[in-house]
C-alpha cells in the first residue's frame, strides 16, 4: 500500500534487504499506519463497515492527524493521505482563519481575507 | 521491517513535545485539503500561512470546482469580450472570472458560475426572446429599467395574443436545471426616489391561467398553467425542469410562455428574462 515501500522493496536487491529505513515516522504512527494498511488490505470487512471504521481511525487529536499527514505523504500512502486531508477540511470548513488559529493554537497568523 | 525513529517535527520548545504544527504540512497536502472545501473557504483560507496562500492557487484545485465542459462555457462567456486572453489565466482566475456576470451574445444573454457550488446560471434578456407583435407599439414596447440585469424590459400594454418564445444552444453540465420566467405585472418606476407602480393596465390574468412550457433536443417536455399574480412583485414563474446527462452534448432548450385565449384581452405585464440554473442552487436565485 506504500509506494514507498514498494520502491524501496523493488529497488534494493532482494538478499540485502533487511530494514527499510523510515526514519521520517514516529514510532506510534507508524503502528498506526500499519493498523490502516493491515485493515484495508483484509477482505474481511464490507465497504460500509470500512467507511465507518475509517472515521473512527480518523477520530484523532489534530496532532495525530498532522502526524498522519507527514507519514502518509512520505510513505506515498494515498488513501490514507486522501483520509486525514478529509478529516482535516472537515474541521477547517466554515470557519474563519482566526478560528481555525484558535482550533490548532496558532500563534501568528495573517488575518487579511481574500476575495473571490 | 526495521525503522529508525526520529523526530522530524517542530520543536516548540515550551512543553518539549515534537508534535506537528499546521505550518510543518506541505504546500502539496494542503492542496489535498483545499479540494474538500468549497471556493470560497479555499479563498478565506489563503491567507492563513505561506502553505496555504500557494496551495490556492493551485491549478489542480481549480480544475476540480470548475464545470468539466469549462472551456466551451469560457468560450461563450467571454465571446464579446474581444480584449479578453482567458488562455494565460490560471483555473483559480478562470473560476473567478466565471463566477461575474459575463454578457455574450452580442449582449442579450447572461452567464454566470455560483460561488460556492460552480453550477451554470443563465439569464436571458427579453431582447433576444421571440415576442408576438413586439414590434406593434399599440401592444408592446421596451422600457428601460434598473430592475432588470439587461436594464431593459417589455411592457405589454394589452393584447388578446400573448406569445414569448426563446431558445438556447448550450452544453449544460450534467445535473438538472430548473427554467423560469422573471415577470411582474404592473409598471414600476422611481419617484422622488420611492417606487412607484402603476397598476392601470393590468387586466386578463385572473380569468385563464398562462401556460408555460419548455421543451428539449432529447424530448424532455413540461408544462404548467398558472395565473400570474401578486402585482408590484417581480416573481419567477417555473416552467419546469430538464436533465443534461451529458457535460459535452450540445442541447437546444425551447421555453414559452402563452395566453391566447381570445375571449378577453390581457395586459399590464412586463416581461424581464428567463433564467436557467441547476435546480440545487435555485434556492439562492430566488
Amino acid at each position: 500500500m506504500s509506494k514507498t515501500v514498494k520502491d524501496a522493496i523493488e529497488t534494493i536487491p532482494t538478499d540485502e534487504i533487511n530494514s527499510i529505513s523510515l526514519s521520517l515516522v514516529r514510532s506510534e504512527i507508524l503502528t498506526k499506519v500499519i493498523e490502516y494498511c493491515k485493515k484495508h488490505n483484509s477482505a474481511q470487512m464490507s465497504d460500509v463497515d470500512l467507511m465507518d471504521w475509517d472515521v473512527e481511525f480518523a477520530n484523532v487529536h489534530y496532532t495525530t492527524l498532522f502526524d498522519l499527514v507527514l507519514s502518509a505523504n512520505y510513505m506515498n500512502i494515498n488513501c490514507l493521505l486522501d483520509l486525514v486531508c478529509g478529516k482535516i477540511a472537515d474541521m477547517i470548513k466554515g470557519k474563519t482563519p482566526g478560528e481555525i488559529a484558535k482550533l490548532f493554537d496558532i500563534k501568528d497568523v495573517s488575518t487579511y481575507e481574500e476575495d473571490n | 521491517m526495521g525503522a529508525n525513529f526520529s523526530s522530524c517535527v517542530y520543536d516548540d520548545g515550551d512543553s518539549g513535545s515534537m508534535r506537528p504544527r499546521l505550518g510543518d504540512i506541505p504546500e502539496s497536502c494542503v492542496a489535498l485539503v483545499l479540494m474538500y472545501l468549497d471556493p470560497p473557504d479555499i479563498c478565506k483560507l489563503a491567507g492563513l500561512n505561506r502553505a496555504f496562500r500557494h496551495a490556492s492557487f493551485a491549478d489542480f484545485v481549480w480544475e476540480s470546482k470548475l464545470p468539466l465542459n469549462y472551456k466551451f462555457i469560457v468560450e461563450k462567456a467571454f465571446e464579446d469580450d474581444i480584449g479578453s486572453s482567458v488562455a494565460e489565466l490560471g483555473k483559480r482566475d478562470i473560476y473567478a472570472r466565471l463566477c461575474k456576470h459575463n454578457l455574450f451574445d452580442n449582449g442579450t444573454k447572461e452567464i454566470w458560475l455560483d460561488k460556492r457550488t460552480g453550477g451554470v446560471c443563465m439569464a436571458i434578456s427579453s431582447k433576444a426572446l421571440r415576442i408576438t407583435g413586439i414590434d406593434d407599439r399599440r401592444y408592446w414596447n421596451h422600457i428601460s429599467t434598473e430592475e432588470s440585469r439587461f436594464h431593459t424590459v417589455a411592457y405589454l400594454h394589452q393584447i388578446w395574443w400573448l406569445q414569448v418564445e426563446g431558445d438556447i444552444d448550450f452544453q449544460f453540465p450534467q445535473g438538472t436545471y430548473s427554467v423560469f420566467f422573471r415577470l411582474h405585472l404592473g409598471r414600476s418606476s422611481k419617484k422622488l426616489g420611492r417606487r412607484v407602480c402603476k397598476t392601470e393596465h393590468i387586466h386578463g390574468w385572473d380569468i385563464k391561467p398562462a401556460k408555460f412550457q419548455l421543451t428539449t433536443s432529447d424530448g424532455q417536455r413540461a408544462v404548467s398553467h398558472t395565473h400570474l399574480d401578486s402585482p408590484g412583485h417581480w416573481i419567477l414563474y417555473h416552467v419546469g425542469n430538464f436533465v443534461s446527462k451529458n457535460s459535452n452534448d450540445l442541447m437546444n432548450i425551447k421555453f414559452s410562455l402563452t395566453q391566447i385565449d381570445c375571449t378577453h384581452t390581457k395586459g399590464g405585464l412586463c416581461v424581464d428574462s428567463v433564467l436557467i440554473c441547476n435546480s440545487s442552487d435555485v434556492r439562492k436565485e430566488v
